[in-house]
């Protein structure tokens, strides 16, 4: 120990010398992951849910175009204005499948809560992820809240009418009104608005920033029909589903095509 | 060399029963093979040791501190010449899903990082291409935001 004694300031100098690189590492660069990575994260995202047999809709096939559009005026009068959409089905058991457009490639999703697996698929290549579908891993941090038996789920659904009246946050920083009904691509629809304040300050703001939310949902389909929402912010951004038709859509679109090179991932 | 004067003592500050004793002693001879013997003692005592046998915890103690800071130096001017800027981004097994173009990522000025469950529909909504047949179920999102709100990228995990 002694002999070590004389080592002391040098290590000392040594440590502060080396902690440049040690905070190099705190502010580690933003690693952007590789396609397959990002394929893999977003396949976990989608096969992982604690909200299996309840969030499947069984009975109510459908298909759709679902079409997204946000416009943002910049403090110039500009407008960016981007407009994009997807393919939308569910069969009679529950299974769905989006087609979309992701990095300039084709994208297929499909969501199997019969054979329970979760699909991301590439056209062009004919290749693919799967993953079985699975609830989150067990932990203080992500402990589900108490599910709600399938009685009283179906009287709360029967009370929602009723219970649709005007509501407003303790704080009176968020409240809810109802829109009434309204039919949409042949469905009815009932509307809610979500009004949304942020005082004058909370954010740097000078004034009071309002965002709007106003969804029309199909209590039938389980589907929201059109949502708008505005943030002074960020804009306008408007969701809506256009050609909507009732009935089950080929089977062929839930199943993976026997020529397609379909890798499975592995739960962790 | 001459011999000392018998009252060189004074000079040399020792005591005078020395300055005797040489007197006594000044004709003697040794016995034969006295003196090479106490020449081999002193040799073998004092022998020359290799260069490496040389090097003492304490001598090397120091040299080593030196060493380590040379080395932490060198570590830490490496890793600045060798780490890519903070905003340039690099492929990894499990990184970010780039929400921007990459110039723009790079361009940005003081990201921060944001952390927030937000509901799948909502995510959708963002343009990530995840399945929300459970709307409302809330995923653990990471993302970078630039200093104007834009959001760069994102990270997800299920709650």
């Amino acid at each position: 120990m002694r002999t070590m004694l004389p080592m002391l300031p040098i290590t000392a100098l040594a440590l502060v010398l080396a902690a440049p690189a040690v905070q190099a590492e705190e502010r580690a660069p933003l690693v952007v992951a590789d396609f397959e990575s990002s394929e893999v994260m977003l396949l976990r995202v989608n096969a992982t849910t604690r909200c299996r047999e309840d969030c499947v809709v069984r009975g109510m096939p459908y298909s759709a175009q679902r079409v997204y559009e946000s416009v943002q005026v910049l403090a110039d009068g500009n407008r960016i204005v981007n407009r994009s959409s997807e393919q939308l089905y569910r069969d009679a058991d529950g299974r769905t499948r989006v087609e979309s457009d992701w990095l300039g490639q084709a994208l297929v999703q499909i969501q199997d809560p019969v054979q329970g697996m979760s699909y991301r698929l590439q056209p062009s290549a004919k290749t693919g992820l799967s993953m079985a579908m699975g609830a989150p891993a067990p932990s203080p941090r992500n402990a589900p809240p108490p599910s709600m038996s399938p009685v009283a789920g179906m009287a709360a659904e029967g009370l929602a009418p009723a219970l649709a009246s005007a509501t407003v946050s303790a704080d009176g920083l968020r409240s809810t009104r109802p829109l009434g009904t309204r039919q949409m691509e042949g469905e009815t629809v009932e509307g809610t608005l979500q009004t949304t304040t942020i005082p004058a300050g909370k954010a740097g703001n000078t004034q009071p920033i309002v965002t709007t939310a106003e969804v029309w949902r199909s209590r039938a389909l389980k589907l929201d029909l059109y949502t708008r929402v505005i943030d002074p912010r960020s804009g306008e951004r408007v969701t809506r589903l256009e050609n909507l038709r009732r009935g089950t859509p080929s089977p062929s679109l839930f199943t993976v095509p026997g020529d397609y090179t379909v890798r499975e991932i592995k739960r962790r | 060399m001459q011999p000392k004067a018998p009252n060189d003592h004074r000079k040399d500050g020792r005591a005078p029963e020395w300055a005797g004793a040489r007197r006594l002693l000044a004709d003697a001879a040794p016995p034969d093979g006295v003196e090479a013997a106490l020449l081999q003692a002193f040799a073998r005592r004092h022998a020359k040791q290799p260069w490496y046998r040389r090097w003492t915890l304490e001598a090397l103690a120091p040299w080593a501190g030196i060493g380590a800071a040379g080395f932490a130096l060198a570590l830490a001017l490496a890793g600045g010449l060798r780490a890519p800027p903070p905003q340039a981004p690099v492929a990894a097994a499990d990184g970010f899903l780039a929400l921007a173009p990459a110039d723009r990522i790079a361009a940005a000025v003081n990201p921060h990082l944001r952390r927030a469950d937000l509901p799948r529909q909502e995510l959708v909504r963002m343009g990530i291409p995840i399945a929300a047949d459970a709307p409302d179920e809330l995923v653990h999102a990471e993302l970078l935001v630039a200093a104007t709100g834009e959001p760069l990228a994102v990270r997800l995990a299920v709650n």
